[in-house]
């Protein structure tokens, strides 16, 4: 067990040198779809590349966004443990209040590593990372509160490690005009993009089951079964769909759909490994013998695939000279390394006080799964570049000792004619 | 640009204005449940087939066993006192006279005998020359090969003395004692007959000893030592008074060479310290055991039960158990019989106390106290880690045997448990009888505080158990069945400070 918490915190932590989605999201924590353009349009919704003359190149390293986040422990629980004697049952309370069953991290990035926009085609490559990993809340309350209760029982929902590394050349075209819609209706575009995939890493729980009993009748009993199934290269496709309207001057609609015949086939190294532990009957008076049962192996598989989930997004954005509003709705269609099956509505705004200097705020609204999200984000925009910085909190409104996540990103691009 | 550095040192001052404070371990209680033990002790375990043993019905008894033997019997002698001087031999006759061998008085009756030692002396004396042939028969001594002894004149007039070394005396199948030898005299010369020709002087008075002897013996006492038979327990304090034991019995098994019946005559002597108490064997009639003889087949084994009389000895507790003075008699209720020089008489014993028990509103303590060790990392744990802890027991009890039990603990080895002073603290722990319950009673706790665990912050503490057991109104036995056992479960409950050291 203490390899495979290791493993996952190692993953955990791999995963936050590294971004997420392209940094722009962050600024408006997620409500993106209707405000990515160029490059960042074959990301969000293809249908926005626009027929303009107006290029746009990313330079390597350039667009980078990455967030860690928990669900449960904030800077401020961290310095207040830390500055306790002693913690009393208040204490231990307040470290797992909000734990819900796990303690659950995850962390994401993205990378820029090149990209190119012109008339409504663009192409660009990046690498994405992103790692979750979750573990019972049953673990922490053993190790404050010592084994008090005769049975814990542990699932695999709430304790799973998952990560994945891979690198996308991403190829999109947009500004399509839907024919044979009614003159009366506003125009529709459309446009797709598609990813050839590389993988550069994934690792999954693929089963885990564990129990600890202790009583007076039938001593101490555990078993903890672990598999993680790895891969090291491969590669894979997916696409995305989009379309977009503006209603009016002022307000525009899209949906796209993405991850479109999504999957990564791992094929070079790949491994299953095992990890089991398991004792019955365990008395002090006979702990000399040998009474725990171990094994662990690793073994050859064949090549497995990585699915990535299809993800509906639907987004409306009001706009005006002074700056825009936008709402999104987010749906994975099932639980994986980069989609949440659980819906999430996301608000972003921008103003521009001064019309080189944007200023964008986002809110993301918590599910069960991913917490509150707020960003701030500030730019330069100027006549052929653009730079922007962002910060992200996580469960709290201000980025600070209350947020149980950050997220940071970075975008500069440079445009020309 | 004077904006976009205003918002950097904003969203600096968010993120680094935030204070992260030293990673330090806070300390933390928390409640370890450790189970401990869930045994079953079988009676049966008990038993080391020396001095603990289970029968087939599997009643348990404490057992002793010696033995005793007595030496080799020996020759059996006598004391002849044969005398026959200058009896006149007439030529031309045979003389047959009967001579008493003199061995009246003796408490025994020869009716046969094998010459172990002895001789006999003969003289001619006077011989007449013209003497043909003088010779003398004793037809009661034979030879080895079965002659009588016979010995002739051979010129000399000087006594002759003849090692009897090898000849019997009587025959085994003899039904009269040997009192008189009968001797033959026959004699030829040319001198007419009746003529006086010589003078016969016979003489046996050294003792005469016998390798087999058949016939009576009185009074005869054979004498035996033995082993003495001990027993390796280690008796609690008090536990004469607590139990009291009931049917007892001491097994003799005698193995007899002899050819005579024997009356045995022996006490049972149990010691435990200062302490002995000697009561005599005898039958359930008060009489002395009698050995039965051995046969023509070969020796006879005998079986003596003792069962009362020595109760006593065993309700002391005794550490050994002996057999002294013991010997055995041959005497007039013996009747006929033989010895052999060979012969002896050897004796297992065997003391058998059942576990058939009666007990009484008595405390019993362990004679010796247990010394525990505890490492100095148990003892920096104890210290400093563990805040209070608690023993959760259960027991079934299998045997009809209740009561309580107390651990007296301490940090000196001269615990004494009427003195509170002596040691640190008590622990008990209550027990019922099967008589009341079979089921597993329900659990008790044993609570040390955190001055009691200061106790083992010692490098050693001691231990001293003492029993406290329910009276019984009837006896009751103790069986080692696999359904006779004493189950026990436990767990520790314990408060341990968590902290970075």
């Amino acid at each position: 067990m203490k390899k495979i918490m290791i493993f996952a915190a190692i993953l955990c932590c791999l995963a936050t040198l590294n971004g997420s989605n392209t940094a722009g999201s962050i600024f408006f924590a997620d409500s993106y779809m209707l405000r990515a353009s160029g490059i960042e349009a074959i990301y969000w919704n293809p249908a926005k590349l626009s027929s303009s003359s107006h290029h746009e190149l990313w330079l390597p390293l350039t667009d980078f966004g990455i967030y860690v986040a928990n669900n449960s422990l904030d800077l401020d629980t961290y310095n207040y443990v830390v500055s306790r004697d002693t913690l009393n049952t208040e204490d231990k309370e307040r470290i797992c209040r909000d734990l819900d069953g796990a303690l659950r991290l995850s962390s994401g990035g993205n990378i820029s590593l090149f990209g190119l926009s012109w008339g409504n085609q663009a192409i660009s490559s990046s690498v994405k990372f992103y790692a979750k990993g979750a573990i019972s809340e049953k673990f922490l309350r053993l190790a404050l509160y010592g084994n008090t209760e005769d049975e814990y029982i542990f699932y695999e929902s709430n304790n799973n490690a998952s990560s994945m590394a891979y690198t996308d050349i991403t190829y999109g075209m947009g500004d399509f005009v839907i024919p044979w819609i009614p003159e009366m209706l506003p125009q529709i575009k459309a446009g797709f993009s598609a990813s050839f995939l590389v993988g550069l890493y994934s690792a999954s729980t693929e089963d885990y089951a564990g129990y600890f009993t202790n009583d007076i009748d039938s001593g101490a009993n555990f078993r903890q079964e672990v598999n993680l199934r790895t891969g090291i290269g491969g590669y894979g496709f997916k696409s995305m769909l989009g379309v977009y309207s503006e209603i009016t001057p002022h307000l525009e609609a899209g949906i796209t759909l993405d991850n479109i015949f999504g999957v990564i086939s791992w094929e070079l190294d790949r491994e299953l490994y095992g990890f089991y532990a398991a004792a019955d009957s365990i008395y002090a008076a006979n702990i000399d013998e040998d009474i725990i049962d171990t094994d662990d192996f690793s073994e050859d598989i064949d090549t497995f695939s990585t699915s990535l989930p299809p993800e509906l997004r639907m987004a409306v954005m009001y706009k005006n000279r002074l700056g825009s509003l936008s709402v999104d709705w987010v749906q994975g269609f099932r639980e994986s390394a980069v989609t949440n099956a659980t819906g999430r509505l996301s608000f972003g705004a921008s103003i521009l006080p001064v019309p080189i200097i944007p200023l964008s705020l986002g809110v993301s609204l918590p599910n069960s799964r991913v917490p509150l999200k707020v960003s701030y984000g500030i730019g330069l925009r100027l006549k052929k570049s653009e730079l922007g910085l962002a910060v992200q909190s996580f469960d709290s409104i201000l980025p600070g000792s209350s947020s149980k996540g950050i997220a940071f990103a970075m975008n500069f691009k440079i445009g020309f004619r | 640009m004077k904006q976009m550095i205003l918002f950097l040192m904003l969203a600096s001052i968010f993120l680094f204005a935030c204070e992260i404070k030293e990673p330090v371990m806070p300390i933390w209680d928390l409640d370890l449940n450790i189970p401990l033990i869930n045994e079953r002790y079988l009676i049966s375990e008990l038993a080391d087939s020396v001095n603990i043993i289970i029968d087939d019905n599997d009643l348990m008894y404490l057992e002793t066993e010696g033995e005793l033997d007595t030496p080799e019997v020996g020759e059996v002698y006598i004391s002849p006192n044969l005398e026959l001087m200058d009896l006149p031999v007439l030529s031309g006759t045979e003389i047959s006279q009967s001579v008493p061998i003199g061995v009246d008085e003796q408490n025994l009756n020869l009716r046969y005998g094998l010459v172990e030692s002895g001789n006999i002396k003969v003289r001619f004396a006077s011989v007449d020359p013209t003497v043909q042939e003088l010779s003398l028969s004793i037809l009661d001594i034979h030879q080895p090969d079965g002659e009588p002894f016979v010995i002739e004149y051979a010129g000399s007039d000087e006594w002759i003395n003849i090692d009897l070394a090898g000849y019997y005396f009587g025959s085994l199948d003899a039904t009269e004692s040997l009192t008189e030898l009968t001797v033959q005299l026959s004699a030829t010369s040319s001198q007419p007959d009746y003529t006086p020709i010589a003078e016969l002087s016979i003489l046996m008075v050294d003792p005469l000893s016998f390798g087999v002897f058949a016939g009576d013996l009185e009074e005869y006492e054979i004498f035996a030592s033995g082993s003495t038979a001990s027993i390796q327990i280690e008796y609690p304090f008090g536990i004469d008074q607590a139990i009291q034991v009931s049917d007892v019995y001491l097994e003799i098994g005698v193995e007899n060479e002899l050819g005579f019946e024997c009356e045995f005559i022996g006490f049972l002597r149990g010691s435990r310290g200062d302490l002995s108490l000697t009561v005599p064997i005898l039958d359930d009639n008060g009489q002395n055991f009698r050995i039965a003889p051995s046969t023509l087949s070969g020796p006879v084994y005998s079986t003596l039960m003792i069962h009362d009389g020595f109760q006593d000895i065993i309700q002391m507790m005794p550490e050994t158990i002996e057999i002294i003075d013991a010997r055995f008699i041959i005497d007039s209720q013996s009747g006929s019989g033989i010895l052999h020089k060979d012969d002896k008489l050897r004796a297992d014993y065997t003391v058998q106390v059942p576990f058939r028990l009666t007990i009484f509103d008595y405390p019993i303590t362990m004679q010796e106290t247990t010394e525990i060790d505890i490492t100095e990392d148990n003892r920096d744990l104890i210290e400093n880690n563990l805040l209070e802890s608690s023993l959760i027991m259960q027991v079934q009890n299998k045997l009809p045997i209740g009561g309580t039990a107390y651990a007296y603990f301490g940090s000196e080895a001269e615990i004494d448990v009427d003195d509170p002073q002596s040691y640190g603290f008590v622990k008990s722990l209550s027990i019922q009888s099967s008589q009341i319950s079979q089921d597993w009673q329900e659990p008790a706790t044993l609570e040390l505080s955190k001055s009691e665990l200061d106790l083992f912050t010692l490098p050693q503490v001691y231990l001293k158990w003492s029993f406290h057991f329910d009276a019984t109104d009837d006896e009751v036995e103790i069986y080692a069945s696999p359904e006779d056992f004493i189950g026990l479960k436990s767990m520790l409950h314990a408060k341990v400070r968590v902290e970075d050291n």
